[in-house]
């Protein structure tokens, strides 16, 4: 359901950016330098190369890159807009790579076939008109490979792979094939829009791409093995959200954010009580320095646990209507949201982060280990200090049982500066809730029952805040 | 006996002295002749052909060369010039009863290689819709129209122009003006304005105007309305010399303040020796800049005669070579015949670079003050224009797609398209700038389909009208266009567009809108004269008869008719 919510957001999104193209005099406006997001002259694969065009207008992007990669030709726009056919016209079996203005948020679309990253960096489709009981497969030439309902859900490593393959997706409505699509330039798109995300770094290609450069640089080494893990069975992932917001997103579109934003917050509630319910009062019960609560006072600290989280969201909120305010709407959403993490989070997170540093047992050996995940991430992984030093605080608060960072800590997802105080205010929220939850279940959460829509929730519920903020 | 021998040789010694006296007489006296009527010969020749200062066996130093007029047809064939038509409001009404059609002319070319098309163009007063019409043009320009440069913004309220677009707002104070939708203080509140902004504008590398101006402040911008600096268009420049012509021809008062415009720009890495014109833009790497020929059959020829009306000679740039043809509905339509995988530069087929030949020059050749506007002294040019007309036309009448296919604005991502006849080996290819393929982005468009209207009075072009003469919208101006695949209007409003329409409306009522100079000597020409900043800059000296362009035609059209 969550993903159907996802992409109606992503279509409403998508729709009233069209419709904002509608207004006669926002079609100029609708260029802008801010839009870009790409830079033309790192090539895609080996071979691209920057153009320049011949511009007759006043107004238009300037330069453009064009090439060939896994049998199809491309071109595409500083603002993202990509177009990969088989043929070097680009004009028949057009893959077509549209992104929000100024946002890293694009979607690929031939015919009624869409892909996109959501917002764990899982790619996604969409096909319009599937209805329940329709039947989808591969068909290549006289063999048919029937695929499973989860191809619309997040794709995992092998359902890429195998739409990658190329042939036809088939869609079928009892023995009626309803819709066939060409797959020809899945794997370009998908390829490209990651890299988009990734904001053209090489390490999200995949094995065997053709990267410029590929026997000198570095960036050899950053393809990993991990780089097609579905982001969906990997927590660890950070997503990538929008660096700036469409300033034309419509009242619908912020109201159906906001209603997702409840809707998120409720369904937090009820994991918290179905956790609550499950987890045993064993060992970790008696040992833990807090007594456990009677049942009445379970339910009171959890409501207390909700009711906060609701101030927090009802804050957000107050901030996203502040924020909304244009003259405060810069584009640039970096330095915008420091205030937010300061004025309103400041005082509840730093008393959580306060009580999980000193919980250690063993400062020196913890100090230690710490030490040395962070030059694992610093020196292995090529991280920042700041960010390895986020994610290794991440890594504490969600599964201590995972002592070696290389087997949590992303290797693949480069960390967008523009994402810092997103991650940050995800990883205060991630460590308010173990922490707290600590105080009322004394068993410690196995990484193994963690439920990933758990971060899932998380992320669109942060994802929506940082929307709605940037305004 | 010895006496007798004696006196016989003294006798024959007499003889010969006589005889030896008697030639040397006649040398001397023929020597004399002879050296007397060689005198008189040379004599009489420095008697009757003095070298005259000015004259053909003066060779004029530069200094005093500017102060010659330039020569142009009326002066050469002793032939009637041309007159400034009056204001349509102040035209009588039987204006239009005297104007010759040239309608008993036969099509083809003349012993000049001049031309008579095929169609003749509308001529009348404005109707009430096509009045409606000018107003809502019009008010494009009123509207966003910057009050602190006086330059035009070219896409709607998207505050950047080039010198193109600066000219079809020229074109639309022009045609308002004659029209009488303004009367001369704003006439000349607006050029005045207009002229002194970009006078002082900041030029590419103290050069030429950059391809793109800021229009609220006036700064030199890149293609992201950012301040930098792209280099320059010789297309853009041609158009905008057009332009200037034809308010210095129209506007005699305006002519010092034109001059001085033009006289602040450096042409010498604009037109070659040997007459192509050459674009400028920035390496990315180096910084340097770069000049580049610029230009395809089409816009190439007109620029080209925008600079040759300002005394330049763009020989080469004005050829249609090379050039091929392409068979589409049995029309050979012409494209540029350089290829664009060596040259790495497209060569669109549409109807623009024609129209505003037709519209504001008659297909005439620039030295051309006194031909009749049925006859085109650009000969070639004329005849390639009627067969983009005819393949348009044949295109509606086999497939029913109405057709007027130029340039064009269209709203959001490409932001302009080449909506061409034949580009890449393709017929009715709609392509972005960086050459994909988009046909859901044809469409009829306006300023294309009312400049046909104008200058091809046809079965054809009176539906191109209906469907054009309303696709506005009053509070903005007129609409770029009718999408060819039935979504409707391309909602964006251009100067480009609601001048050029303009521009057409004032054919009707007017005839060819450049207008001969009443004028003899100009500033243009004489300025700098005791400096070497017109060696340095390239001003050219005022045209004579051999600097002229030649008319010419092309082989598949060698009939002449006498």
């Amino acid at each position: 359901m969550r993903f159907f919510l996802s992409i109606s957001a992503l279509a409403v999104v998508l729709c009233s950016s069209a419709s904002a193209q509608e207004q006669p005099q926002n079609d100029a406006e609708a260029f802008a330098s801010e839009n870009a997001i790409v830079d033309t002259s790192i090539p895609f694969a080996i071979g691209a190369r920057e153009a320049r065009q011949e511009l007759r207008g006043a107004f238009g992007w300037p330069t453009f890159q064009e090439g060939l990669v896994e049998g199809v030709y491309f071109r595409f726009d500083p603002d993202g807009y990509a177009r990969f056919a088989p043929s070097p016209r680009l004009d028949t079996d057009v893959f077509e790579v549209i992104c929000r203005p100024g946002t890293l948020n694009c979607l690929g679309r031939k015919g009624p076939l869409g892909v996109y990253l959501n917002g764990q960096g899982a790619l996604q489709l969409q096909i319009d008109e599937v209805q329940n009981g329709d039947t989808l497969s591969i068909v290549e030439g006289v063999t048919e490979l029937p695929l499973p309902k989860r191809v619309l859900m997040p794709l995992d490593a092998r359902m890429e792979t195998l739409l990658g393959s190329g042939g036809e997706l088939v869609v079928k409505r009892g023995e009626a094939a309803v819709t066939r699509v060409s797959l020809a330039g899945f794997l370009a798109v998908t390829t490209y829009l990651r890299w988009i995300t990734a904001q053209q770094d090489y390490g999200v290609l995949p094995r065997g791409w053709p990267v410029p450069n590929s026997t000198t640089s570095e960036t050899t080494t950053a393809q990993t093995d991990t780089n097609w893990r579905a982001p969906a069975s990997n927590n660890n992932r950070q997503p990538v959200y929008d660096r700036a917001e469409d300033p034309a997103q419509s009242d619908a579109a912020k109201a159906t954010d906001l209603a997702e934003v409840r809707g998120e917050l409720n369904a937090l509630r009820d994991l918290l009580l179905s956790r609550r319910t499950a987890a045993p009062n064993g060992e970790g019960a008696a040992e833990n320095p807090n007594e456990p609560l009677p049942p009445t006072e379970e339910t009171t600290g959890r409501d207390a646990e909700v009711k906060q989280l609701q101030d927090l969201a009802q804050s957000l909120m107050k901030e996203i209507e502040r924020l909304q305010d244009p003259a405060l709407a810069a584009r640039d959403t970096t330095t915008p949201m420091q205030p937010l993490a300061t004025d309103e989070m400041a005082k509840p997170v730093t008393t959580t982060l306060g009580a999980a540093s000193t919980a250690p047992n063993d400062p020196q050996a913890e100090a230690g280990r710490i030490a040395k995940q962070l030059e694992y991430l610093m020196s292995e992984i090529g991280l920042d200090a700041k960010t390895a030093l986020m994610l290794v605080q991440s890594g504490e608060l969600e599964g201590q049982s995972s002592p070696d960072p290389a087997q949590t800590m992303p290797t693949d997802q480069p960390v967008a500066e523009s994402n810092d105080v997103v991650l940050d205010i995800l990883a205060e929220l991630r460590s308010q809730l173990p922490a707290e939850s600590e105080q009322t279940n004394p068993e410690p959460i196995e990484p193994k029952q963690t439920d990933p829509a758990e971060f899932q929730l998380l992320t669109e519920y942060f994802k929506s805040v940082f929307k709605a903020k940037s305004h | 006996m010895a006496n007798e021998r004696m006196h016989n040789r003294r006798r024959l010694a007499g003889k010969g002295l006589m005889l030896l006296g008697a030639s040397t007489l006649i040398v001397v006296g023929a020597a004399w002749y002879a050296a007397s009527a060689a005198r008189a010969l040379f004599l009489a020749h420095e008697e009757f052909n003095p070298i005259i200062a000015g004259g053909e066996l003066d060779e004029l130093p530069a200094l005093m060369r500017g102060n010659v007029p330039s020569v142009t047809s009326s002066m050469v064939r002793n032939e009637t010039a041309r007159e400034k038509p009056p204001r349509m409001c102040e035209m009588p009404e039987n204006y239009f009863d005297t104007v010759d059609r040239g309608l008993d002319q036969p099509a083809g070319y003349n012993g000049r290689n001049g031309y008579v098309r095929k169609y003749r163009d509308r001529r009348g007063f404005l109707n009430e819709r096509e009045m409606r019409a000018a107003k809502v043009a019009w008010h494009y320009f009123e509207l966003y129209t910057q009050e602190t440069t006086g330059l035009a913004n070219s896409v709607g309220n998207y505050p950047s122009t080039t010198l193109w677009d600066t000219a079809s707002y020229i074109a639309g104070v022009v045609a308002a003006y004659e029209l009488c939708i303004i009367e001369k203080p704003e006439l000349d509140h607006r050029l005045t304005q207009l002229l002194t902004t970009i006078k002082g504008l900041e030029l590419f590398r103290k050069e030429m105007p950059n391809k793109v101006y800021h229009t609220k402040t006036g700064a030199k911008v890149d293609y992201t309305n950012k301040p930098g600096e792209i280099g320059f268009s010789a297309l853009d420049i041609g158009r905008f010399l057009v332009w200037m012509r034809i308010i210095k021809n129209r506007y005699p008062h305006l002519g010092n303040t034109v001059d001085s415009v033009l006289l602040k720009w450096d042409f010498s890495n604009t037109v070659t020796e040997e007459g192509l014109l050459f674009g400028a833009y920035v390496d990315k790497e180096t910084g340097e800049t770069v000049y580049a020929q610029e230009g395809r059959l089409g816009y190439e020829e007109y620029a080209a005669k925008g600079f040759a009306l300002w005394g330049f000679r763009p020989l080469l740039a004005h050829r249609a070579e090379p050039y091929l043809t392409a068979s589409i509905f049995d029309v050979p339509v012409p494209y540029d015949g350089r290829d664009p995988r060596v040259f790495h530069s497209q060569n669109y087929v549409v109807t623009e670079s024609y129209l505003q030949d037709g519209l504001e020059l008659g297909f005439d050749l620039p030295h051309d003050d006194s031909s009749p506007d049925w006859l085109s002294s650009d000969g070639w040019r004329a005849e390639f224009a009627d067969r983009i007309y005819e393949v348009q036309e044949q295109r509606w009448r086999r497939t029913g797609f109405m057709t007027a296919r130029s340039e064009h604005n269209v709203k959001g991502p490409p932001y302009f398209t080449y909506d061409t006849i034949f580009s890449d080996g393709y017929p009715w290819n709609t392509v972005t700038p960086r050459g994909d393929y988009v046909p859901d982005h044809a469409a009829v468009a306006a300023k294309a389909a009312l400049g046909l209207w104008a200058l091809w009075e046809t079965e054809y072009t009176d539906v191109l009208y209906e469907a054009i003469i309303e696709l506005y919208n009053p509070e903005n101006g007129m609409y770029e266009g009718l999408y060819e695949r039935g979504q409707g209007r391309v909602e964006i409003y251009t100067a480009n567009n609601n001048g050029i329409i303009l521009t057409s409306l004032l054919h009707k009522v007017q005839g060819t809108i450049l207008t001969p100079y009443t004028g003899d000597t100009e500033v243009w020409y004489t300025a700098y004269r005791d400096q070497d900043v017109r060696e340095r800059r390239n001003y050219p000296d005022p045209p004579q008869e051999d600097d002229w362009l030649p008319a010419i035609r092309h082989s598949l059209h060698q009939e002449v008719r006498n």
